[in-house]
């Protein structure tokens, strides 16, 4: 769903859609700022180089 | 002797000494809850006959000289999202309001097993997330009590009873054991079974308990515990590091203060105090912490919630909603990310016995449409890091400020006894006057 070069833009544009898709316009628009941040932490995951000592 | 100002230490012993029925004590403590209840609301569920007929159960046989274990006669107070057999358990939710489970969480067994009458179900936020429920602080009825053990916090400051559990997935014990002036440990996740408890997010849930003083909640621990605690004792002075950083960036000023004080005092009192940094993976223990939960308590309640929307409040409605929508992928890579983060935090027991924190962001929070913020405990519930709050010191509004420790994986012995060490500087004697 998500690699290193996407944006939190593009996150955030990602996720809105599955939630019309899964919640409808209105709830998908209620949840945005939630979206938003949920957007930010994933991004901050996917995109912070760690290093993982116990596997090859 | 007023049983109900007895911690459980001192309960248990006069039972054993025969100077205290179990009968007369569960009868004090129903008539403070009539005293009280009906302002605090700290209690869902009290079986009353079945309560009186264990306790004529108890005293029969310490009469006998036959004591069941550590908690034999102590009647204790049970979240209301552990199974309890024949005794309504409602996780705080109007989809569970009739529910009576037909056996005891693990954990209640292992309670009973030690001799504990359990008391009642107290209040829990609904589904054990941020959701308040009724219940108001014995210390000041006009401000929460924290959540999402809202009624074991509660009901233990009160002298309704002299020790409780609940669960932790983020902050659930620790902060309301800091609002109520109240010492809590919530030992590492696989000492204490969580079977028979309602989830909210399995691999972050972690039961815990509540009472007056350390050796209140060590007495819990050894009954509730799956495998042996052992006793640990330091060679040398205990080393004390302070964290600053995040968990000063969110607290009062007047917490910080308190607590900076807090660590002088221990420092002038033998104990080895210094400051301790954080490792740089400390910058993803939110998104880790929040990613993880989402998923989880999204496929926990997807089928609840499809079939029930309605019965759902706004803040678990919008967790679920935004767990759904993200990838097993995102998921599995917090997970992963998350053994590097338990495995790097705990580094910082090479030098340190213990890592001190604020409780709490500060006192309990005006108002009961909030439960506070659970910032400070959430961390160490991510690296599953045993820890224990301690009240030391009233704010200037009179509620109590909480200090929070956090030790090794598995070593609650070490924690258990740096947490008496402390408790006896900081000998905290401050009670609600209700």
């Amino acid at each position: 769903m998500f690699n290193r070069e996407t944006t939190i833009s593009e996150l955030t544009r990602t996720l809105m859609t599955r939630a019309e898709e899964k919640f409808g316009k209105q709830r998908a628009v209620e949840l945005h700022s939630e979206i938003e941040q949920m957007a930010v932490e994933l991004h901050q995951l996917s995109t912070t180089l760690v290093e993982f000592e116990d596997e090859p | 002797m007023n049983p109900e100002e007895l911690s459980l230490m001192e309960a248990a012993a006069a039972i054993r000494d025969g100077v205290l029925s179990p009968v007369e004590y569960v009868n004090s403590l129903f008539a403070r809850i009539d005293q009280l209840d009906s302002r605090v609301q700290a209690w869902v569920t009290v079986d009353r006959d079945e309560v009186l007929a264990e306790a004529r159960r108890c005293e029969e046989e310490a009469q006998k000289k036959h004591f069941r274990g550590p908690l034999h006669g102590i009647p204790v107070g049970i979240k209301d999202i552990f199974y309890t057999r024949n005794l309504r358990t409602t996780m705080g939710s109007m989809l569970f309001e009739n529910f009576i489970p037909g056996y005891d969480a693990r954990a209640v067994t292992r309670l009973k097993e030690a001799g504990a009458i359990v008391l009642g179900k107290t209040v829990t936020t609904v589904f054990a997330n941020l959701d308040p429920g009724p219940t108001r602080n014995p210390w000041n009825l006009a401000h929460t009590p924290g959540g999402s053990s809202s009624g074991s916090a509660a009901a233990v400051a009160a002298r309704m009873c002299p020790a409780a559990i609940g669960s932790q997935t983020l902050g659930s014990v620790g902060r309301p054991a800091a609002f109520n002036g109240l010492v809590s440990l919530v030992p590492t996740r696989e000492r204490i079974s969580l079977a028979g408890v309602f989830p909210l997010a399995w691999s972050l849930d972690h039961a815990g308990m509540l009472g007056r003083s350390v050796g209140d909640v060590e007495i819990m621990l050894h009954a509730m515990t799956e495998f042996p605690v052992q006793k640990q004792s330091r060679g040398g002075p205990f080393r004390i590091g302070v964290v600053r950083g995040f968990f000063y960036e969110n607290a009062t000023p007047e917490a910080r203060s308190l607590n900076d004080a807090l660590a002088n005092k221990l420092a002038n009192s033998g104990f080895v105090v210094e400051e301790a940094q954080l490792s740089a993976i400390f910058d993803l223990a939110q998104p880790i912490l929040r990613t993880i939960l989402r998923s989880e308590v999204a496929s926990v309640h997807e089928q609840l919630f499809r079939a029930h929307p309605e019965s759902y409040r706004e803040k678990l409605r919008a967790l679920i909603e935004t767990g759904m929508l993200l990838d097993a992928t995102q998921y599995l890579r917090a997970r992963r990310i998350r053994r590097k983060y338990r495995r790097d935090m705990a580094r910082l027991f090479e030098k340190f016995d213990g890592l001190m924190t604020p409780a709490a962001t500060g006192t309990a929070p005006e108002g009961i449409g909030s439960t506070g913020d659970p910032v400070m405990n959430a961390p160490w519930t991510l690296a599953d890091f045993p820890t224990m709050t301690l009240p030391h010191a009233l704010g200037s509004n009179g509620l109590p400020i909480g200090v929070q420790f956090s030790g090794p994986p598995l070593q609650e012995g070490l924690l258990l006894e740096m947490g008496k060490a402390i408790e006896s500087v900081v000998a905290f004697r401050a009670s609600p006057s209700l």
